[in-house]
């Protein structure tokens, strides 16, 4: 039995639709993520999950029972919100004990929960500093205990992670991840951080315009988008408009900006059109001449380990390639030949291919 | 402190330019309220006493020394306290009340019915509330309708408390306000997550939050309670003897020296209390840390 689901759930604020007819189940124990751009309706997601929002139309189940009519304080969730929300008269243990002193446990009881708690955030000695004193990424963990100590049936997280320097953000997703491993809780999380999205999670939802895009595992995700949105949102990638110019023994030979590339036809036809996705790690760059097809380096853009490059094809299209850094990168102008296997790209069938028009 | 030789372009050193933001305000508050003690002082002292009596602490000890005095300082506190805190159980509701009115046209009309008191004369709002409240009157007409009453509403405590806080609401409503629209309402849902809803909600969270405005507008209200002169000498028509009332008989009646006496002694009640609010909002900041 899934933990959360929602079923046809739409939101209006006046005349706009935040979110739009969204279907999704999240199953007890998963980590599941929310992904999109800023604006694109996350957060009301969650806060509808929650109970701080009311759906306009659809319902939302936890643990099977339908909730709509369920206010916050009753739901089996706790949310982790965008701007924390620590009490700001309170200390760290007042602020960690306040659901369970409103559930009148006992205060031997409250203590201990909020003693393995704060171990569990590693902030035992911080449980009698004012949450005023803390900093970010502390306040950001009392946060998460708060919510945590409660035994959510789910655990809602909205960017919880969003206003800290990248090393921080790093330590904390994985010690949020073995948080969520060693409670076994359910955790629904919300983020604009592709990265994040894919490293964390068990399965995820790419949210753009109040609609689900795709919903999958990372690697799904990653490896086979099925909008050009999904493609262009999870990693970098080139984006091709193809032709399919044969298909002979279930394979298709698709011509695209002056590239070829031979796929599984699975039911297409020739002549037909659709949208390739063509990652930029997937290209190899090799000496000028040789390879699939020749160009010319038009930027070089450092990132450390690996070199993001710009390439001018001769053929037309300007294609990302990305290539380990080694000990020097290639200058700009440089002539090279760019080399990729035959099924390297992958083809993108939804219809929904041009509809980012955010 | 290096901040004068720190900041380019600021040639005054850093005490001078806190003078000179701080002269205007002193000059117009200060210098009087200092003239004004002084005189009251040396007054009180009967130093330049008219009558030829010398100077000394005999008009203190006779005021100190009457039973009476008790009497009326004890009064004059309980009108205080208790309009202050009927005002805050009114102001209260009132400032989330108007914190919650989206349509502009009501706020509008809500700020004028809050601060009509304020546009009437106090002469005519008290002989107003003498209308309402007496025996014939509105309000025990409409109490009568309900098989109550006739309650006795003025020429006592009752209705001197009752024209008090009509006008001195305002006052305490615009603190309240200011606090709340500082709150943000992010609190009140974190804490519905975690389970709370209803009075505890309010007791462990909205209310701990709006103290500080809370204390201000005590102190605001408390202090123009107990300074309050012509709502109970009209209201209470005699029959309710506060300080303020007798400094103003004794002005009359040319007694110098006691009135000083008595003003002193009203200015030291106010602030006594005026400190011990202040101690409480010290200690609310205190455990938020700041
Ligand atoms: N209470 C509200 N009234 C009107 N519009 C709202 C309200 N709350 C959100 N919106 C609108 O709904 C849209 C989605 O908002 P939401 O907060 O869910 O986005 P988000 O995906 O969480 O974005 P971000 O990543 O910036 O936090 C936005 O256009 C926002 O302006
Ligand atoms: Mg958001």
């Amino acid at each position: 039995m899934a933990d959360v689901e929602l079923r046809n759930v739409s939101k209006l604020f006046g005349a706009g639709k935040v979110v739009d007819d969204i279907d999704l189940q999240v199953e007890r124990g998963e980590f599941f993520s929310l992904l999109g751009p800023s604006g694109c309706g996350k957060t009301t997601t969650l806060r509808m999950i929650a109970g701080l929002e009311a759906p306009t139309s659809g319902d939302v189940m936890i643990r099977g029972q339908r909730v709509n009519d369920v206010p916050i304080e009753k739901r089996a969730t706790n949310l982790v919100f965008q701007k924390m929300a620590l009490f700001p008269h309170m200390n760290v243990f007042d602020n960690v004990a306040f659901g369970l002193t409103i559930k009148r446990m006992p205060r031997a009881e409250i203590r201990r929960k909020v003693e393995a708690m704060l171990a569990v955030v590693s902030l035992e000695d911080f449980i009698a500093r004012p949450v005023t004193g803390l900093s970010g990424g502390q306040q950001q963990r009392v946060a998460i205990a708060r919510a945590l100590v409660n035994e959510p049936a789910v655990l809602l997280l909205d960017e919880p992670l969003g206003a800290l320097d990248l090393k921080l953000q790093l330590r904390l997703q994985r010690e949020l991840r073995q948080i969520q491993k060693a409670t076994g809780t359910t955790f629904i999380y919300v983020t604009h951080n592709q990265a994040e999205a894919l490293t964390m999670s068990d399965r995820l939802a790419v949210m753009n315009g109040g609609r689900i895009e795709q919903l999958g595992t990372p690697a799904e995700m990653y490896l086979a988008p099925a909008t050009s949105f999904v493609a262009s949102f999870i990693g970098r990638t080139n984006l091709l408009e193809g032709r399919i110019a044969s298909v002979c023994a279930g394979a298709a030979r698709i011509e695209a900006g002056g590239l070829s590339f031979l796929l599984p036809a699975g039911g297409a036809t020739s002549g037909e059109r659709l949208a390739l996705s063509l990652r930029p790690e997937r290209i190899a760059l090799v000496g000028a001449g040789q390879g699939q097809t020749q160009g010319r380096i038009a930027e070089v853009e450092f990132m450390g380990a690996t070199v993001l490059y710009r390439v001018a094809l001769a053929a037309g299209p300007t294609l990302l390639v990305q290539a380990l850094a080694g000990n020097a990168p290639l200058a700009g102008g440089t002539s090279v030949g760019l080399d990729f296997a035959q099924d390297a790209a992958v083809p993108i069938r939804a219809t929904t291919v041009s509809e980012d028009t955010e | 402190m290096s901040g004068a030789a720190a900041r380019p372009g600021n040639a005054l050193p850093r005490w001078m330019r806190v003078s000179l933001l701080v002269a205007p305000g002193f000059v117009l508050v200060m210098l009087p309220f200092l003239g004004a003690m002084t005189t009251l002082g040396a007054y009180s002292l009967n130093i330049n006493s008219t009558d030829g009596s010398a100077a000394g602490f005999h008009v203190w000890s006779r005021f100190l020394g009457d039973p009476f005095s008790w009497k009326v300082i004890w009064t004059s506190v309980r009108i205080a306290a208790l309009a202050t805190v009927f005002t805050l159980l009114l102001a209260y509701p009132t400032a989330a009340a108007l914190l919650r009115l989206r349509n502009p046209l009501f706020t509008g009309l809500a700020y004028v019915a809050l601060f009509s008191p304020l546009l009437m004369s106090v002469v005519s709002r008290s002989y107003g509330w003498m209308l309402l409240l007496s025996e014939t009157g509105f309000v025990n007409a409409l109490l009568g309708q309900l098989g109550l009453g006739p309650y006795r509403l003025i020429f006592n405590e009752t209705g001197v408390i009752i024209a008090i806080v009509h006008v001195i609401m305002p006052y305490a409503v615009l603190p309240i306000l200011n606090i709340m629209t500082q709150v943000p309402g992010l609190y009140n849902e974190a804490a519905r997550d975690l389970g709370a809803s209803g009075f505890t909600l309010f007791r462990r969270v909205t209310l701990p939050l709006t103290l500080p405005g809370i204390v201000v507008a005590a102190e605001i209200v408390f202090a123009l309670s107990i300074s309050a002169f012509v709502t109970p000498s009209l209201l209470g028509a005699g029959r309710v003897q506060t300080l303020s009332q007798m400094i103003y008989e004794n002005i009359g009646l040319i007694e110098w020296a006691m009135a000083a006496v008595q003003a002193i002694v009203l200015l030291l009640t106010a602030l006594a209390v005026l400190f011990v609010l202040e101690r409480v909002n010290r200690s609310t900041h205190a455990a938020k840390g700041d």
